[in-house]
C-alpha cells in the first residue's frame, strides 16, 4: 500500500541539520563499550522498533521507520558530518554554481547495487527523477526537492548536472538525509509494490525477506566498497545478518532486551533508564533536528482560529513539569518552534510560553469565554470551551509515556476551564480526518529535517495548497516572505537573522504546543557493541556494530 | 419443569384446571426462607455492597477525585496515604477503581439488559410465532452461535466505531443469542405448560395468557442468567476497553486501568494488580450470586 498518510507525513522527517546534535545519552560514535576488544566478524543482530510502514522504500511516502530501515541497505549522495558539515559519499566530489541553481556532482566509479546494476549518474538521475514525480508518492523527498528541481543532464558516465528552479540553501542537506537512499532504476522497474518490499540499494546489507509489519532480515553485503566518512573499518560489514522485528508493546522489547533476545531496541520505555546500567545495558539517545514532538493546533477551526485561546492553552499547562513527570526526565524540553540543533535555531524562545495560569485566564477572559459552566469549563454564547485532541491507538502508534502527558496536560487545561477530550482513533480514521479537515488539534505532530527550511514545510501558505504539509491550516504573507528569503539567502549572518523572525512569529502565534524533541533511542545490550547514528537525523547505523562472543 | 409431553393431556377437567392455574409457581422473593449463608454468598453480598456505595456515593470510600492528577508523585507504591499507590500521572489508583465502579457496572448492568431485550424479542418471536418463525431465528442463533461471543462483539465495536455506547450494544448483542436460545426454550416448556392450557381451554384472550402466564414464568430463570451475565459483560467490557475499544481516557474504567498500566507492569504492579482483582472480585460476586440465586429457585421449582 503506497498512500502514507499526511498525519504521518506531518510526523515524518527529516532534515538536515547540521548541526548541533546534542546526543543526550551517548554521543555520536560508539553506542557501547568502545574498549570492549576486536571486532569480530559475523553473527545475527535481532533489532526490535516499534512500528514500520507497510513500504519499506523511504522515497515512497517517507516516515522515520522507512528511513531508519532504509539506511541499512542504501547509501547517500552526501555525508553530513559533526557540526553539519557536508562530505562526500557516493559523489567523490561537486561544485555549486555562483547563482547557487547548477549543481554538478562526480560520483565514484567502483559502486554497484546488490543486484549488479553499476551505481552511476545514469542510476542517480532515475532516483531525482522518481522522487520529483508526483505518481510516486514521495511526501518527504519529493516535499524537499520537487519545488525546486528543474531538470538534470548526465554530463559523463558519473558526472550529473542538477538545474533548479530557485537557489535552495538546504539542498545538500536534504540529500545528505537517509531518506533519499540512492537505490537500483532495476529495482525500480518492477513497480512501486514489490520495490516496496524489497527494495535495492548499495548498502551494507541488502533486503533478503520482507514480511510487511512483522519483520524484515536484511543480510550482509559482501561487496559493499562505500562506507560513509564517520566508519570505523572499511569492507563488507562486521555483521552476517540483521532481524529487524516489528514489536509495538515497548516492555515486551525491553523483557526481550533484558533476557537477551534483542540485541538493539527502539524507543525503550522511559521507566527502565533508571534501571539500565544495573541491567548491563547502554542507552544511546540522540536529539533529531527539525520540529519538536508537538500537538498541532488547527487555525481553521473554531475556538482555535482565535489567537488568543491558542496563547492560554500554551500557558494554561506546565508542559516542561508534565513532560519530566510522564517521560522520566529523559526527555528535555522543547519551547521553540525549533529543535536546539536545528540550523538557525533561536535561543530566546526557550521559555516562551513558560506556565503561567493567571496568563491563560486573562487571554480566556479577553476572549470572551467569560461563562463558566457546572463542570468549570468557560463557556461563551452557550458554547463549552472544548478541544478534542485526536491520537493514533493502533498498536505502537502512540507511546504509553505520551498518553500521560496527554492526560496531564488534560488536567491542567480543566483548571484553565478548557476541556480538552481525549480522542483513541485508528490510522485510518486519523487519515480521514485530516483529509476532511475534520480535526481541531492533531497530537504526536513532528518534522524530522536538517534544516530550518522546515518552518516552510510545516507553517508556509505553499506547504497549504500544496505539499498538504500545513496541518496548522495557517497562512500569513509575512511568514511566508521571511521563510522564502531565509531558503534563498547565501548568507548566514543575513540567514540566521530571517529565521530568527520567522521562529519568534511562529511562536508568538501559537501554532503548536510544544513538547519535546524526537531522538533517535536506543537501548544495546552488553554484548553488542559499535552502534552508532548519523548526524544527518539521527538513522541507527549498524555498518560497525559487532557482537562479541 | 414440567414436562413436554403434557401438552397431549386433553383429558382435563374443569377442576383439574383450576388446581393447575393455582400451580403456577409465584414471583420469586429473594428474602424468602431463612437459610444458613455460606462465607463465600457472604463474602459476595459484602463485595456487592462495596460496589453498590462505589456507584452510589463514590466520595464516601474515595478520598481523592479519580482525575487529579499529581505528576510531582507518579508510580507510587500502596502507601497509607495512597492505599492502592498512584498511576503514571500521579492518580490515586484507588480512587480511580472506586470511581471505576459507576462506569464498568453500568456498562456491565446496561450491556446484560440490551442483551436480554434482544434476546426476550427473538425468545419469544421464536416460541410462540409458529414454526417457521423458529424455524429463521433458530438458524439465525446458529449462525450468530458460530462466532465466539467476544469476537462478536469484537466485530460490532469495529462496526459502530470504540466508545462506551456502542461497547454496551456490542457486548448485549455479543451475549444475546445464548439469551435468546434459553428463553425460547422457556417459553416452549412454559407454552405447553397444563396451567396455560388450562387458562386456554377456560377461554382466556391470548395476549392476556401471555402476559399473565407465559412471560412471568418463562422470565423468571433470567433473573439467574441475568445475574451470572452481568459478571461476564463486565470481563467482556473490560476485555474490550482493555483493547483499547471502549472508554476514552482519562476515564477510570477498569479494563482501560488495566491497559494503561500494562507498560509499567515491571515496575508497578500495583496498576495491574488492584484493578485486576476487582474485576475478578465482582465477576466471582456476581456468579455466585447467580448460582446461590439459581438453588434456591431450584428448590422452589422441585
Amino acid at each position: 500500500m503506497l498512500h502514507v498518510s499526511p498525519v504521518a507525513r506531518t510526523g515524518a522527517l527529516l532534515a538536515v541539520a547540521a548541526a548541533a546534535l546534542t546526543a543526550c545519552g551517548t554521543a555520536n560514535g560508539a553506542g557501547t563499550t568502545a574498549d570492549s576488544g576486536k571486532p569480530v566478524y559475523g553473527g545475527t543482530l535481532v533489532y526490535l522498533e516499534d512500528r514500520q510502514e507497510s513500504c519499506i522504500d523511504p522515497q515512497i511516502g517517507g516516515d522515520i521507520p522507512q528511513a531508519m530501515i532504509g539506511q541499512q541497505y542504501t547509501d547517500d549522495i552526501v555525508y553530513e558530518g559533526p557540526g553539519g558539515k557536508i562530505e562526500p559519499w557516493l559523489a567523490k566530489s561537486w561544485t555549486i554554481s555562483p547563482n547557487g541553481l547548477t549543481y554538478t556532482f562526480t560520483f565514484r566509479d567502483n559502486v554497484k547495487f546488490t543486484d549488479g546494476t553499476p551505481l552511476d549518474a545514469v542510476a542517480v538521475q532515475d532516483n531525482f527523477e522518481r522522487v520529483v514525480n508526483p505518481k510516486t508518492g514521495s511526501s518527504t523527498d519529493g516535499g524537499y526537492i520537487a519545488p525546486f528541481y528543474k531538470n538534470s543532464k548526465v554530463l559523463s558516465p558519473y558526472v550529473l548536472q542538477v538545474n533548479l528552479t530557485t537557489p535552495d540553501s538546504s539542498f545538500l542537506n536534504v540529500l545528505a538525509q537517509g531518506y533519499f537512499g540512492i537505490e537500483s532504476p532495476k529495482g525500480f522497474a518492477r513497480g512501486i509494490s514489490k520495490n516496496c518490499q524489497y527494495p535495492i540499494g548499495s548498502g551494507p546489507f541488502e533486503v533478503v525477506k520482507d514480511v510487511p509489519n512483522q519483520e524484515v532480515i536484511l543480510d550482509r553485503n559482501p561487496d559493499f566498497n562505500s562506507p560513509p566518512p564517520g566508519s570505523t573499518h572499511t569492507g563488507p560489514a562486521y555483521l552476517k545478518q540483521i532481524i529487524w522485528k516489528i514489536v509495538p508493546d515497548e516492555s515486551v522489547r525491553w523483557a526481550a532486551l533484558t533476557e537477551n533476545e534483542a540485541n538493539v531496541i527502539y524507543n525503550p520505555p522511559s521507566e527502565d533508564y533508571a534501571s539500565a546500567a544495573a541491567d548491563h545495558i547502554t542507552m544511546f539517545d540522540k536529539e533529531r533536528p527539525g520540529s519538536p514532538n508537538s500537538i498541532i493546533f488547527n487555525t481553521s477551526v473554531a475556538p482555535l482560529n482565535n489567537v488568543l485561546v491558542r496563547q492560554a492553552l500554551l500557558y494554561a499547562s506546565d508542559e516542561k513539569a508534565n513532560l519530566k513527570s510522564a517521560y522520566f526526565g529523559t526527555y528535555p524540553y522543547v519551547a521553540s518552534p525549533l529543535v536546539p540543533g536545528t540550523p538557525d535555531y533561536d535561543p530566546a524562545l526557550a521559555n516562551a510560553y513558560a506556565y503561567n495560569p493567571a496568563k491563560a485566564n486573562q487571554l480566556l477572559e479577553e476572549a470572551g469565554w467569560t461563562g463558566h459552566n457546572s463542570q468549570g469549563y468557560r463557556t461563551k454564547d452557550g458554547n463549552v470551551l472544548s478541544v478534542t485532541v485526536p491520537y493514533d491507538s493502533d498498536a505502537g502508534q502512540t507511546p504509553p509515556e505520551d498518553l500521560t502527558l496527554f492526560e496531564d496536560i488534560q488536567a491542567s487545561e480543566k483548571v484553565a476551564g478548557i476541556d480538552i477530550k481525549l480522542q483513541p482513533i485508528s490510522t485510518t480514521e486519523l487519515d480521514n480526518l485530516y483529509e476532511g479537515n475534520g480535526y481541531q488539534t492533531l497530537a504526536d505532530g513532528y518534522w524530522i529535517t536538517n534544516t530550518p527550511d522546515v518552518l516552510r514545510t510545516l507553517f508556509s501558505t505553499q506547504a497549504l495548497k500544496y505539499y498538504g504539509t500545513n496541518a496548522d491550516k495557517y497562512s500569513n504573507p509575512t511568514l511566508d516572505k521571511l521563510l522564502a528569503e531565509g531558503l534563498a539567502e547565501q548568507n548566514p549572518a543575513q540567514r540566521q537573522t530571517l529565521y530568527d523572525e520567522a521562529q519568534v512569529l511562529v511562536s508568538q502565534q501559537a501554532l503548536i504546543m510544544n513538547l519535546y524533541p524526537a531522538e533517535e533511542r536506543l537501548a544495546i545490550n552488553a554484548n553488542t557493541h559499535g552502534v552508532s547514528a548519523d548526524y544527518a537525523v539521527g538513522l541507527p547505523d549498524f555498518y560497525d556494530t559487532w557482537i562479541s562472543g | 419443569m414440567p414436562p413436554a409431553e403434557q401438552r397431549n393431556n386433553a383429558l382435563m377437567t374443569v377442576t383439574n384446571v383450576s388446581s393447575a392455574i393455582d400451580q403456577q409457581p409465584g414471583i420469586v422473593r429473594l428474602g424468602g426462607r431463612a437459610r444458613g449463608l455460606s462465607p463465600g454468598i457472604v463474602l459476595a453480598w459484602l463485595v456487592v455492597a462495596f460496589l453498590v456505595i462505589s456507584v452510589a456515593w463514590p466520595g464516601l470510600i474515595a478520598r481523592e477525585a479519580p482525575l487529579a492528577v499529581d505528576p510531582a508523585h507518579p508510580l507510587q507504591g500502596p502507601s497509607l496515604s495512597h492505599l492502592f499507590g498512584t498511576d503514571q500521572s500521579g492518580r490515586d489508583v484507588f480512587s480511580r477503581v472506586v470511581y471505576g465502579a459507576r462506569e464498568s457496572l453500568s456498562i456491565g448492568v446496561a450491556a446484560t439488559g440490551v442483551g436480554l431485550a434482544i434476546a426476550i424479542v427473538l425468545g419469544f418471536a421464536a416460541g410462540l410465532g409458529g414454526r417457521w418463525a423458529d424455524t429463521v431465528i433458530s438458524r439465525f442463533l446458529e449462525v450468530l452461535f458460530s462466532f465466539p461471543s467476544l469476537l462478536l462483539a469484537l466485530l460490532f465495536v469495529a462496526m459502530f466505531g470504540a466508545g462506551v455506547g456502542s461497547l454496551i450494544i456490542a457486548v448485549g448483542i455479543g451475549s444475546a443469542p445464548g439469551y435468546a436460545r434459553m428463553i425460547r426454550g422457556q417459553v416452549i416448556a412454559v407454552r405447553n405448560a397444563p396451567y396455560v392450557e388450562a387458562a386456554k381451554v377456560l377461554g382466556h384472550p391470548p395476549l392476556r395468557i401471555m402476559a399473565n402466564s407465559i412471560f412471568p414464568n418463562a422470565m423468571r430463570p433470567l433473573l439467574v442468567l441475568g445475574t451470572l451475565g452481568i459478571g461476564q459483560s463486565i470481563v467482556w467490557a473490560s476485555a474490550l476497553s482493555f483493547l483499547g475499544l471502549g472508554a476514552a481516557p482519562p476515564a477510570p474504567e477498569w479494563g482501560a486501568m488495566l491497559a494503561a498500566g500494562r507498560d509499567f507492569i515491571s515496575s508497578a504492579w500495583w496498576l495491574e494488580f488492584f484493578p485486576g482483582a476487582v474485576i475478578v472480585a465482582t465477576a466471582l460476586a456476581a456468579t455466585a450470586l447467580g448460582r446461590h440465586l439459581q438453588r434456591r429457585l431450584e428448590g422452589r421449582l422441585a
